[in-house]
Formats: C-alpha cells, structure tokens, sequence
C-alpha cells in the first residue's frame, strides 16, 4: 500500500484479513469435505463478498443470488485450489468473474435495488460535512446522494467500477486488486485514476 | 502517470457513503446456513464437471466462454465461418481430380478436334453421341452433313464406334 493509500485508507477496518494460519487449516478441512469448515470460511468472507457484488451491480437481490453462487462455485473448485495465492484473493476473483459476466449478460442496466444506509451514516464527520458545506442544493440528503453515486457508478465500466469498489469504498490495496484483476499496479492505479475523473464528472453538481 | 489520490479528497468523501449501505438487518444470519444447504441439496459436494475442471485450470478459459456468451452473435459468426471453412475445405480438396479430369479430355479431345480440320483423325476418339460441336467440328474432308447421316442410319443403334470412324468413300 502507498503512504497515500495508508493515510487516506477508506477502511482499513474493511480490508482486514483473517488468519492466513487458521483460513489454511480451514481450507484443508472443508477440501476433505468437512462442510462445518466451509461454513466457517463461509461466513469470514461473505460480507465483503456480497458488498463487492452489491456496488458492482447495485441490486440487492442479483448480489444475493450471485454471492450465493460465488460460495457454491467456490466449493466445487475447491479441490483445484492449489494455494498459489491466499483464499481470500481466490474467492474474491471467483466472485469478481462471476459478476462481469453477470453485468455483461444483464440486457437492461438501470434497475437499481438499493440497500438502506445504516444509522452510522448520519454521524460520518465526512458525510456530514459533504452535505452541509459542499452540496449546493442544500435540501439534497444523504439518501439522494446515494442514488446519485450509485447512477454515477453504474455508468462506469465494470472493470473502472470495481477498481473503485474494490480501492475506494472496500479498502483494498492496489497490489490486492492487481491480484484480484489479474493485471499489474500500474493498470490499477491508471483505471482507478480515470474512474474518478469519470465519476467526479458526473457528480459535479453534487461535490462542488 | 498522475497519481490517482490527487484532488479526489471530496469524492472519496462521498465515497464512504457506499459504506453504510446495509442489507436487510439479520441477512448474513442465515446466508451461510442457505449455501450449505443448496450444496447439500444439488449434490455439488461430489464432483465437478469436466468444463468446469477445465476453466479451473484455465481461467483465461472462463473468460472467453463468458465474453461468448455475453455476445452470443459472435459465436454464431464464428461457427457459421467454420462451417464456410470446412465446405471450402472439402470443395478445395476435390476440385484437383476434377480438373485433373477435365485436362485428361482437354489433352484427348482437343489434338483430335484440331487435327479434325486437317487430314484424317489419328486415334479413336472418345464416344461421343454426335450432338454438340465436337463432332460436327471433327468432319473429315471432304465429307458433308449428308453422307454422315446416311452412315448413322446404317449404324447399329448402340454402334457409337462408327461414328468414330472415317466415313468410307
């Protein structure tokens, strides 16, 4: 990670790791078939895989069915999982695959499902200065606000969109994502570049 | 290369919001417990399929059949161009005897035909019915269209070798 991402680190809180120790032995137990073990993995994992497909597609309902998918898929290759790389950033491509053909299928792009905000959001520092001070429409809330990036997002491209997923709001370093991606730092760091060129584009109206 | 955390301070701000977008209170209580439960119930717990096996162990696989099927004109255009490959393949292949046929006459037919027009034909010529104009082009001289209609009526029905020969003076 740079020291820019360090300082400005969305959530390092998001982008915590477990135990690569303890996820191995996990990994070994569910490969003999010990589903107990799965369900472990299961459950350390499937919060930042269903927010990755949710601000992919931006449809609760598709992120439900996809992060399922990504679990069961996962399982049945779990056996060709050779551990070249964690399996953290094994299932996170698994889902990241499944999603881009997901989103390259999907015919009509705008029908958004949006989760509600959680009570923190009101008591974000930032948030809260984003909308008092920056926003020009003063009556513009947070959940419009929402809607707009989730619009703004939705216009990028899907590998633009999940860099900024994946960097921006998941916390992820660029070395992960170039894991995750299959590509280098430096298509990382030019694609997150332009997607928030893009997205402060769009949004301009609402980050003066 | 611009670094990309240049001036995107208020973006990112804004950014956090995605953050505290939550699903429905009590979601991942039992999300687990559904995966474990779909893998039990379609039997995935035993055996992946053969594609499947493939695409694992090639991933750049998994993407092409994806980009196919998300653009499923293309693949029609490409077996369509396959099959446009194979036919012309198969034409390709049979089209050296055929005109290794058509030269074997050219090389019989045509001396014959031009030596027609000279003296008398050296060799017998390949049967031939009389219509067309290999024949009528392969009079000898001084024979008319006359004399050869009366040595095709004294000519055994089947007798296409007598066309063959020189009418008799």
């Amino acid at each position: 990670m740079t020291e820019g991402d360090a300082a400005n680190s969305p959530s390092a809180e998001v982008s915590q790791k477990p135990n690569l120790a303890a996820e191995q032995a996990l990994v070994r137990r569910a490969k003999d078939g010990d589903m107990a073990a799965y369900d472990e993995l299961i459950q350390m994992y499937q919060e930042r895989i269903y927010a990755t497909i949710y601000h992919m597609t931006a449809n609760h309902e598709d992120a439900n069915d996809l992060a399922q998918d990504t679990f069961i898929k996962a399982y049945q290759a779990l056996r060709s999982f050779k551990g070249g790389s964690s399996f953290y950033t094994w299932i996170y491509r698994i889902a990241v695959n499944k999603t881009i053909n997901f989103l390259k299928q999907r015919r009509h792009k705008g029908h958004l499902s949006l989760n509600e905000l959680d009570f923190h959001a009101e008591n974000d520092p930032d948030l809260i200065a984003l909308i008092s001070d920056k926003t020009p429409q003063r009556e513009v809330g947070l959940k419009e606000l929402k809607e707009k990036l989730n619009m703004a997002m939705q216009r990028l491209s899907e590998p633009h969109r999940l860099v900024v997923t994946l960097h921006d709001v998941q916390g992820l370093a660029h070395e992960e994502i170039a894991e995750i991606m299959e590509c280098n730092i430096g298509t990382v760091r030019s694609r997150l570049f332009y997607a928030r060129q893009q997205l402060q584009g769009y949004l301009a109206d609402y980050l003066k | 290369m611009p670094h990309p955390e240049d001036n995107f301070d208020t973006l990112r701000r804004a950014l956090k919001l995605k953050r505290h977008e939550q699903p429905p209170p009590g979601y991942f209580t039992g999300f687990s417990r559904e995966v474990i439960s779909r893998i039990r119930r379609d039997g995935l717990h035993t055996r992946i399929s053969a594609l499947e096996a493939v695409t694992w162990e090639a991933p750049w696989l998994e993407r092409v059949l994806g980009w196919f099927q998300a653009r499923p004109l293309y693949p029609s255009l490409a077996a369509m161009a396959a099959c446009l490959v194979v036919i012309g393949g198969v034409i390709y292949s049979e089209r050296p005897a055929v005109t290794a046929a058509e030269s074997g006459t050219a090389t019989i037919g045509q001396p014959q035909e031009i030596a027609g027009f000279g003296a008398a034909p050296a060799a017998p010529r390949a049967p031939e019915m009389g219509f067309g104009s290999g024949p009528l082009g392969a009079l000898p001289p001084g024979s008319t269209l006359f004399d050869r209609s009366r040595s095709l009526q004294t000519a055994p029905v089947f007798g296409v070798t007598n066309l063959l020969q020189p009418p008799q003076p």
